[in-house]
């Protein structure tokens, strides 16, 4: 009986689940922010502050909006910034960690530079500096999230590329006489799929994560817009009085979002690369 | 001797850069380059205000502006707080000895534990205690700093009373009174709350580099000789992780550095994170910068002393990039 | 590495660790501790307010009109009158240009020195040569002052300002010898009945008794004022560690034991700037073109709708629990304020009012339209003051009834100032002097400065009134012309009153803080309700 359990359950299976998980709960995500109407989480002084309940699952809070919609939509807006953010930062990574590794020379130097200088000052530090210099708002926190989200990516596809360029394919191309570019696009890429693509995936929930750090703090989405970070913020006010719930389940949301994407990141890792992670 | 001058060389060209950088992003944030400096409350007289656009070359172009700051920083005047009124550097002072006990306690914590955890999941590899500690650090990995800081606050302190409910020391209590006791009492919630992110990343860290040393010849053959577990793993297992264990410590300054930004705010630790913050939302441009500057000294020297540490011994490392 | 050399290096992180969490900041003097439950000493929490600023009353610290550490010429007292306090009785001259004080005799400073008009004529004399460095007492109409004489001291003004009493009640007289512009600013040193003996920045202020006030030693001996969050001052009261502590509205509904709830009267009032002036440009006092008006609200059709047809108890209800009392004008705890007559809750006549105007919803989304303009403008809510926030929510709900949209934005001060020449903006005033009207009233002052008459207000008949009443040279002309300039700009509803709020706090109940002799407190969150402190007494 085991046997065919863990046969069953073999490395393949367990991934797919894993990322069908995380896809599911994020497309709910989304989705529902989409669909909620504003109205599910109106104002109603009559329900102030109404701990978790049938029709309240997670509570009121103190203007009487319902927190399960409120969190909910907030999730939504926090994915729709990752996602966006992910997008730009990984297509800056591609581009750059791409042509460090095959240009090389002054261009990898460049790169190189740029990325320890962004490594260099502290993540969140450079995340408020470029939140506060596009004016804070929802706009601030998406720039910030998405310009500071390419160094790791960038370091991972150089290393990648760089293992390739001396293949005897791609010196044949060259000596075909395809440009660089050419190369790039058609050998390089490819090759990099596999690796870029996971990276992107484990980039994603901090992308999120961050977002709602920055919010937090008052860089991010402005305090009138749901969003998991201003909830969060807002709970703060009344953790003193034992208003607990206003805390523990937006934050749980977003916890679930980003374990679900690093569950199913992992997995494709070690699927990808069976060495990483030694089981 | 000469890798350690092109590694400083290299410091002080990433330290300049930041500095324009902060500096561009300074000028171009939507407000007028006196306001910055002086704040939107402010009353002070024109002839104050003159001698205030003279000194700082406000008036200048963006490239003036950058080197009449950048000589008056050299000089050491980093200028003056909006938000707090006071000088720069005597801001960032008081408040990084704050942050510092704050880093050192949750950097000891989540180095110990980490490592603690590590090894403890790499010799019961397979058992329940060694899942138990994956999906734990699984999930610490992925908790949000904030979130965490806030259920410490509101269980520990507000429900079961253990803790105070933020601060750095019991207030009514002159300055010269506060026992050593009660200031680490006050240190716990917050430097727990930033340990929780870095010890995911050790423990799995160190219990992978175990294995693979656990995996290799020589254990083989010390287990061949009749060595227990234990002693194999005091004897030979802890000496060759033990490096870069620490090594992978110092590189992550700089998320650390992140991370007291969020911890301060929950637990109102006057620290230099809640001053970062406090600065940004006040507009506070001269702090900003001094901020910003300091806080890329720090995460250089963290790194510096990493690289110091390991040398070249594991080039996977660089390569394979931290998290952010 | 050896085990052993590990473990030492992780003794000395740690040792190193503890030892830099003893280090900390402050500035320090000697002292007995003071904690919540002595005999004879009190901790308290009020706000954030002295370590904001300067504490020295030449750089406008202390500016309330009671004395604290400083003592001024006059004070306020709880009818909101003016009363001698280093000044025995005054004068005003004929044209009302001149003022002779004369003053307290056999008053000390607490560094010991005698107090003379030499004093006095120092502590104005140096405010008006650095104007710039305070913003609370504006001295810009006084022409000299000078002393004549040990007690007797008299000021000459340019031109007739009736206000200019209020200005003696805020600023505190400091020695003229023993004064120091930078010692000052943390510790400064007055004839007051406290006299601060330690200031740790952003941590705590410790103030003494003075035992030689003139007007009898205070029965407290010691006072601590600390300063956190308001949360986490909450929760330190609940565990006994405050006697004294400021809270929010929405906590006046808790219970802390050993603590009753004060609910203290103020001056202050919360209202909403509606722009007046109809969309277009305005070419300010220094030639810039800035964006100005709004489309809905400059249809005083749309105000006045608004000021009628809320239900003020309601929305109170709803944002701040009850807490605080309906305000359609100036609060009637001022000597020159007059309350409106008007009734609101009158839902109904303002709908009416609306619909005769053309405001009528015609696509059925419950907000009205007039030629294609939407009944819907915003209101900006500074992000470090909650309670702004919850108001203007309550209100935006509420309106929703009479088919107007509010959109409540939060925001920090740098982007409200951008806004407030075309939305609304939610502002809290609270000052003894009468300036507060020729500030948000006066047509001149539009675009000069973003806090003074954000709603673009002009009325000649209300400025010909404002003046009157500041060139007045007596008390009740100049009573009775603010009062002509308030029922002339009624009509107008420029700004949306909505409440006079009342200050909470926690008070332990081992502590009587004499309630009787509270003045109405005047704005400053929290501090006010130390006005009385010399006559607080532990039971």
């Amino acid at each position: 009986m085991d046997e065919e359990k863990s046969i069953f359950w073999n490395r393949r299976r367990q991934t797919a689940c894993s990322i069908w998980a995380a896809v599911a709960y994020l497309a709910i995500g989304l989705l529902a922010g989409l669909l909620i109407s504003p109205q599910w989480y109106q104002v109603d002084y009559h329900m102030v502050f109404a701990p978790p309940s049938f029709i309240h699952p997670f509570g009121t809070d103190y203007m009487g909006r319902d927190m399960f919609f409120r969190s909910l939509k907030g999730l939504s807006n926090s994915i729709m910034v990752g996602l966006a953010s992910t997008a730009v930062s990984s297509v800056i990574a591609l581009a750059l960690g791409v042509a460090a590794a095959v240009k090389g020379g002054v261009v990898d130097r460049f790169v190189n530079w740029c990325v320890d200088l962004c490594m260099g000052i502290p993540h969140l530090i450079l995340l408020l500096l470029i939140s506060f210099m596009m004016g804070r708002g929802a706009k601030g926190v998406l720039a910030a999230v998405a310009l500071t989200h390419w160094p790791e990516l960038t370091r991972l596809v150089r290393a990648e590329v760089l293992q390739i360029c001396s293949a005897q394919y791609v010196q044949a191309s060259y000596r075909m006489g395809k440009s660089w570019l050419q190369v790039a696009w058609s050998h390089m890429v490819p090759q990099v799929l596999p690796v870029y693509l996971i990276g992107v995936v484990l980039l994603f929930p901090h992308a999120i994560m961050h977002e709602a750090a920055v919010t937090f703090l008052g860089f991010g989405f402005p305090a009138e817009v749901p969003a998991i970070g201003v909830v969060l913020s807002e709970s703060m006010s009344y953790i003193a009085t034992g208003k607990w719930w206003m805390a523990v389940f937006p934050g749980l949301l977003l916890l679930l979002a980003v374990l679900l994407l690093d569950v199913a990141g992992e997995n494709l890792k070690r699927l990808v690369n069976p060495n990483s992670g030694n089981e | 001797m000469k890798r350690l001058v092109k590694l400083v060389l290299r410091m002080a060209s990433l330290l300049a850069a930041v500095s324009i950088l902060a500096f561009l992003m300074m000028a171009k944030a939507p407000m007028d380059p006196l306001t910055a400096y002086i704040g939107v409350n402010s009353t002070i007289s024109e002839e104050a205000k003159e001698e205030a656009i003279e000194y700082w070359n406000l008036d200048g172009s963006p490239v003036e502006r950058f080197l009449a700051w950048a000589g008056n920083t050299l000089k050491g005047d980093f200028g003056e707080s909006i938000v707090y009124k006071q000088p720069v550097l005597t801001v960032i002072k008081e408040r990084f000895q704050y942050s510092l006990a704050l880093m050192l306690a949750s950097w000891l914590c989540s180095g110990i534990f980490g490592f603690a955890l590590g090894v403890l999941a790499a010799v019961y590899k397979d058992s329940i205690l060694d899942k138990v500690i994956k999906s734990v650090c699984l999930v610490f990995q992925s908790s949000p700093t904030f979130w965490v800081g806030l259920l410490a606050l509101s269980i520990f302190a507000v429900n079961l009373g253990w803790f105070p409910i933020g601060l750095a020391a019991p207030m009514g209590k002159l300055a010269s009174e506060v026992t050593l006791g009660e200031r680490v009492h006050h240190l716990i919630l917050p430097a727990a709350t930033l340990s929780i992110l870095g010890i995911g990343k050790i423990t799995l860290y160190t219990r992978q580099k175990l294995l693979e040393i656990l995996g290799s010849e020589f254990i083989l053959y010390a287990k061949a000789r009749g060595e227990g577990i234990w002693q194999i793993v005091g004897r030979h297992g802890l000496k060759n992780i033990a490096i870069p264990a620490v090594t992978v410590q110092f590189a992550s300054f700089s998320e650390l550095f992140g991370g007291i930004a969020l911890a301060e705010s929950v637990f109102s630790y006057p620290g230099i994170g809640s001053a970062v913050t406090a600065a940004g939302l006040g507009g506070d441009v001269p702090l900003l910068l001094g901020i910003a500057i300091f806080s890329a000294l720090f995460v250089f020297t963290g790194n510096f002393i990493a690289n110091i540490l390991y040398g070249a011994i594991d080039p996977r490392i660089k390569e394979g990039g931290f998290r952010g | 590495m050896k085990i052993r050399t590990k473990g030492m290096l992780l003794g000395i992180f740690a040792a190193l660790a503890i030892a830099l969490a003893g280090c900390g900041a402050g500035t320090r003097k000697a002292g007995a501790s003071g904690e919540a439950g002595a005999s004879d000493s009190i901790v308290c929490y009020v706000g954030h307010g002295f370590w904001d600023g300067s504490l020295d009353p030449i750089k406008g610290g202390f500016p309330y009109g009671y004395g604290f550490v400083n003592n001024g010429l006059v004070q306020v007292n709880c009818k909101s009158e003016y009363e001698g306090s280093l000044a025995r009785s005054w004068e005003v001259s004929e044209d009302s240009l001149v003022y002779t004080f004369q003053l307290r005799e056999g008053v000390k400073f607490q560094d010991g020195s005698g107090f003379t008009a030499e004093d006095v004529a120092f502590t104005y004399k140096t405010v008006m040569e650095n104007q710039g460095q305070n913003g609370e007492v504006d001295l810009s109409k006084v022409e000299k002052v000078e002393a004549l004489g040990e007690y007797s001291v008299q000021f000459t003004l340019k031109e007739p300002f009736s206000p200019f009493l209020d200005c003696t009640a805020q600023l505190g007289i400091v020695p003229s010898k023993g004064y120091d512009s930078v010692s000052f600013d943390k510790m400064p040193i007055g004839t007051g009945p406290w006299k601060v003996v330690q200031y740790d920045t952003e941590q705590q202020l410790i103030v003494e008794a003075n035992e030689e006030y003139f007007e009898g030693a205070p029965g407290i001996k010691r006072v601590t004022f600390v300063d956190m969050d308001n949360e986490a001052a909450f929760s330190n009261a609940k565990s006994g560690q405050l006697d004294v502590v400021m809270v929010q509205p929405s906590y006046a509904a808790e219970s802390v034991e050993g603590m009753h709830l004060e609910k203290m009267e103020t001056i202050d009032v919360r209202n909403i700037s509606l722009p007046c002036r109809k969309p277009g440009i305005f070419t300010n006092a220094e030639g810039e073109e800035v964006e100005v008006g709004n489309a809905v609200t400059s249809d005083v059709v749309v105000r006045k709708a608004l000021s009628i047809g809320i239900d003020r108890e309601e929305v109170i209800k709803n944002a701040f629990h009850g807490v605080g009392k309906p305000a359609k004008g100036w609060a009637n705890n001022l000597i020159w304020g007059e309350p409106m007559e008007y009734e609101d809750s009158k839902a109904e006549e303002a709908k009416e009012l609306l619909e005769g105007n053309g405001w009528v919803d015609t696509d059925g989304d419950g907000i009205r339209e007039k030629d294609g303009v939407k009944c819907a403008f915003e209101v900006y809510t500074p992000s470090d003051e909650q309670d702004r926030y919850l108001l203007a929510a309550a209100v935006a709900e509420h309106v929703k009834g009479l088919g107007i949209s509010i959109e409540v934005k939060q925001t920090t001060w740098d982007e409200i100032v951008t806004k407030a020449y075309t939305q609304g903006v939610v502002w809290g005033f609270g000052q003894f002097s009468p300036m507060a009207i020729d500030n948000q009233f006066r047509s001149q002052h539009f675009t000069v400065q973003p806090y003074s008459n954000p709603s673009g207000y002009g009325n000649a008949l209300v400025d010909g009134l404002i003046e009157k009443a500041i060139s007045a040279n007596n008390q009740e002309s100049a009573i009775g012309a603010w009062k002509e300039a308030q029922e002339a700009y009624a009509q107008d509803y420029p700004y949306l009153y909505l409440v006079n709020i009342e200050h909470c706090y926690f008070v332990s109940d081992r502590l009587d803080i004499s309630a009787d002799t509270q003045i109405p407190h005047p704005h400053g969150h929290g501090i006010p309700i130390i006005c009385n402190m010399k006559d607080w007494k532990l039971k």
